[in-house]
């Protein structure tokens, strides 16, 4: 393993000086509406030229969860998937970071859960994978 | 638009076909939908040909479609290749339907076919993860069985419904999987069999997935006004086509894609779910039958267990649902799932169902029947849901 990384979908994820971590959508100056990813016109208002870059994601709620033994290609299993319903309304689909052994102790749906990132895999060239991960809110 | 009807249908059974190249496949489909029609092979004016994963798992990414075809004989007919996913040859139907109903084409032939079986099978599930936005669905590890046993879960916890319905469900479906013979798996279970079986992820056992699977399916549709002209079989009446993508939803309160889609599909036929006689869905995981019970309006929100309870999805039962086997049972090849609902219902309005052979409301045989079709995951709904109703 070498020491570089990647990130899963660069731009999508920031890390702030004091280490906080954010993705980032798009929020309409208009109506408010906020996507994940970001999208090039808001879906409710249906204009262009409205559209920020916005921080998002820092909490949400936790609606399903599931760990996994079987997964695609470069993945290793088991891991824990999680479907967050962040505070600002967009859904994300992501990895937790739980131990798929103690999953159903740690997790139950309707939680508070927080932002944090780590390496969800290595790619074909050895590099390190970073990606979105969320975690219970203490 | 003019009225379109179903001639004819066509299968090659569903299973594993390490052997058999995809073209091969559907020749066998195609081949056996036109014999079923009894038209002259060269009435037909245009193909749409329903493929999904064939460019990542076999590299033949473009032209699937009329390499397959000529491979069964269609030469300078329009080939338009069609991939929505797991809905891919029920969208290839609807642009058949399209063709046909706008005066353009007289006779279309749409057809699905899928190899999934490959000697890799972390190529084939990532295939499969390809259905989603890679970028940040499949691109962090997520998997389609993961994303249904989330979804499961939350069914439960909304409803009340519990692991033991769906292992009900896969009691029903592996049973009329057993009487069906183009089913991937035959073997009919016992509750206690699916629930000890292994977990494949909470809620579901391995019973209640879907496996891999290769396969191939075919109809034949033609303009209502000509039927006659063309073929001495009684035609099947095409009530509704509705394809729709992802509705966009503020609140939990807005409908999603499926009620949207269905709302759609009764609305063009003129009918409403009560009028149903026999129906397939898309329950890619068994236990997504319940939930689809409730979308499609067979009965209201929260009651879907109570329908498998009761036995009302059996085949004897007062709206008998999948009476293929199902996705579980029947075998689930991506792109040829579509039109294996199809042919399902087709088979059952005519009264050609064999063992599996339902009665209707109002007679020996169903009038009326739906089939739901749905592929891939974009922004937490469907990327593809289509639904037809068929009528005899």
């Amino acid at each position: 393993m070498n020491q570089e990384y990647v990130e899963v979908k660069p731009g999508a994820m920031r890390v702030k000086e004091d280490g906080t971590v954010t993705l980032v959508g798009t929020k309409c100056r208009e109506c408010g509406t906020t996507s994940f990813p970001g999208k090039y016109v808001c879906p409710r208002c249906l204009q262009t030229g409205t559209m920020e870059a916005t921080e998002m994601g820092r909490e949400g709620v936790l609606e399903s969860f599931c760990a996994v033994s079987a997964a695609p290609r470069g993945f290793k299993p088991p891991y824990v998937l999680g479907v967050i319903r962040t505070d600002e309304g967009p859904i994300v689909a992501t990895q937790m970071a739980v131990d798929p052994t103690r999953v159903e102790k740690v997790l139950h749906m309707g939680m508070r859960v927080r932002l944090t990132r780590g390496v969800i895999r290595i790619d074909e060239e050895g590099r390190q994978v970073y990606a979105w991960l969320y975690e219970p809110a203490v | 638009m003019r009225e379109v009807v179903i001639l004819g249908v066509g299968m090659h059974p569903f299973g594993k076909y390490l052997d058999v190249p995809l073209r091969d496949l559907a020749a066998v489909a195609v081949w056996k939908a036109i014999a079923d029609a009894a038209i002259d092979p060269r009435a037909i004016d245009v193909a749409y040909f329903g493929n999904a994963l064939g460019g990542i798992i076999t590299g033949q990414e473009s032209v699937r479609g009329q390499v397959a075809l000529k491979h069964a004989g269609m030469y300078g007919i329009p080939v338009v290749n069609v991939d929505n996913a797991c809905a891919s040859s029920s969208t290839a139907l609807h642009e058949a339907v399209l063709g046909v109903g706008s005066g353009m084409y007289d006779v279309a032939l749409a057809v699905g076919a899928e190899k999934l079986y490959s000697p890799d099978t972390g190529k084939s599930i990532e295939a499969l993860a390809s259905a989603t936005d890679v970028e940040v669905v499949a691109a962090i590890g997520m998997q389609f069985t993961a994303y249904y046993a989330m979804e499961l879960r939350e069914f439960m916890e909304k409803t009340g419904t519990i692991q033991e319905d769906f292992a009900r469900v896969v009691v029903k479906n592996s049973k009329n999987g057993s009487l069906n013979p183009y089913a991937q798996f035959r073997q009919p279970r016992s509750l206690e069999e699916v629930l000890a079986a292994r977990e494949i992820a909470y809620p579901l056992t391995l019973y209640m997935c879907s496996a891999m699977g290769d396969g191939a399916s075919a109809v034949i549709v033609c303009a209502k006004e000509v039927a006659d002209k063309l073929s001495s079989r009684a035609p099947i009446n095409i009530k509704a086509s509705t394809l729709m993508s992802g509705v966009l939803r503020h609140s939990e309160a807005d409908p999603n894609t499926v009620v949207a889609c269905a709302l759609k599909a009764y609305n063009q036929a003129g009918i409403g779910p009560e009028d149903l006689e026999v129906v397939e869905v898309h329950d890619a995981m068994a236990p997504a039958e319940i939930q689809y019970y409730e979308e499609l309006g067979l009965c209201g929100e929260g009651e879907g267990k109570e329908l498998i309870r009761r036995g009302a999805t059996d085949l004897t039962g007062e709206i008998p649902v999948n009476t293929s086997g199902g996705l579980a049972s029947r075998g689930h090849p991506v792109g040829a799932t579509g039109l294996a609902q199809i042919a399902e219902i087709v088979w059952q309005l005519r009264g050609e169902a064999g063992e599996r052979q339902v009665r209707g409301k109002h007679g020996p045989t169903p009038r009326v029947g739906l089939t739901h079709n749905a592929g891939g995951l974009v922004d937490g709904e469907p990327a593809a849901c289509c639904i037809h109703i068929l009528s005899v």
